[in-house]
């Protein structure tokens, strides 16, 4: 699943780690589901949308794969 | 995500108690010598145990009880394999104890635990599912 996740952390200047520690998960994690190799749950989606101030079906699309 | 974390200290802790039954053991089939370094072992291991799990990795987080969601799963995927692995390795060495007539009743044991715990799995989690609802009241 495609999502916005890394262009939006580039957008404000701020590190993996530092989205890690904002959304409770590790920096390992942010980086799977920066690549696409992880789809996070829906909750876990939702406090993504809810830090870079977006939505969910702004973040992720679910029908675009992320070319491995 | 290096933080405090006590459960850090609950599998070192195991192994430790752990270790040192076994070592415990071996004083009493063996004596105090072979005891030494079983105990030796166990306390480096545990040592080894508590420094790998403060590691910035998945398995950092796992052995050191702080994983997130995609650890979680990725330890109960693993867990799952182990399972698999050991049902099957189980399930081979009942068919050659069959055929050697050896005893059976390890492998039947084995077999019957995992068996056991899948159905008992099923039912605590598959209740535990049905209370939790929805996490988002008013989504």
């Amino acid at each position: 699943m495609r999502n916005r996740v890394r262009e939006e952390r580039s957008q404000r200047g701020i590190s993996q780690a530092e989205v890690a520690a904002a959304l409770g998960v590790s920096r390992q994690t942010v980086i799977s589901i920066e690549s696409g190799r992880y789809s996070p749950s829906l909750p876990l989606a939702f406090r993504i949308a809810r830090f870079f101030d977006s939505t969910v079906d702004k973040m992720f699309d679910p029908d675009d794969e992320v070319d491995p | 995500m290096k933080s405090a974390n006590p459960g850090r200290l609950a599998a070192p802790a195991i192994m430790i108690i752990g270790g040192t039954g076994l070592a415990a053991a071996v004083a009493v089939g063996q004596g105090w010598e072979a005891a030494v370094p079983a105990e030796a072992l166990a306390v480096v291991a545990a040592i080894g145990y508590y420094v790998w799990g403060g590691r910035d990795s998945d398995f950092g987080a796992m052995i050191g009880r702080r994983v997130d969601e995609r650890q979680s799963l990725l330890r109960m995927r693993a867990q799952s394999l182990g399972g698999l692995a050991g049902g099957l390795v189980a399930l081979i060495g009942y068919i050659v104890a069959v055929a050697l007539k050896d005893p059976v009743w390890p492998f039947v044991l084995i077999l019957g635990v995992q068996a056991i715990g899948f159905i008992v799995g099923l039912a605590i989690y598959g209740a535990q599912q049905r209370s939790l609802g929805n996490p988002f009241p008013g989504v």
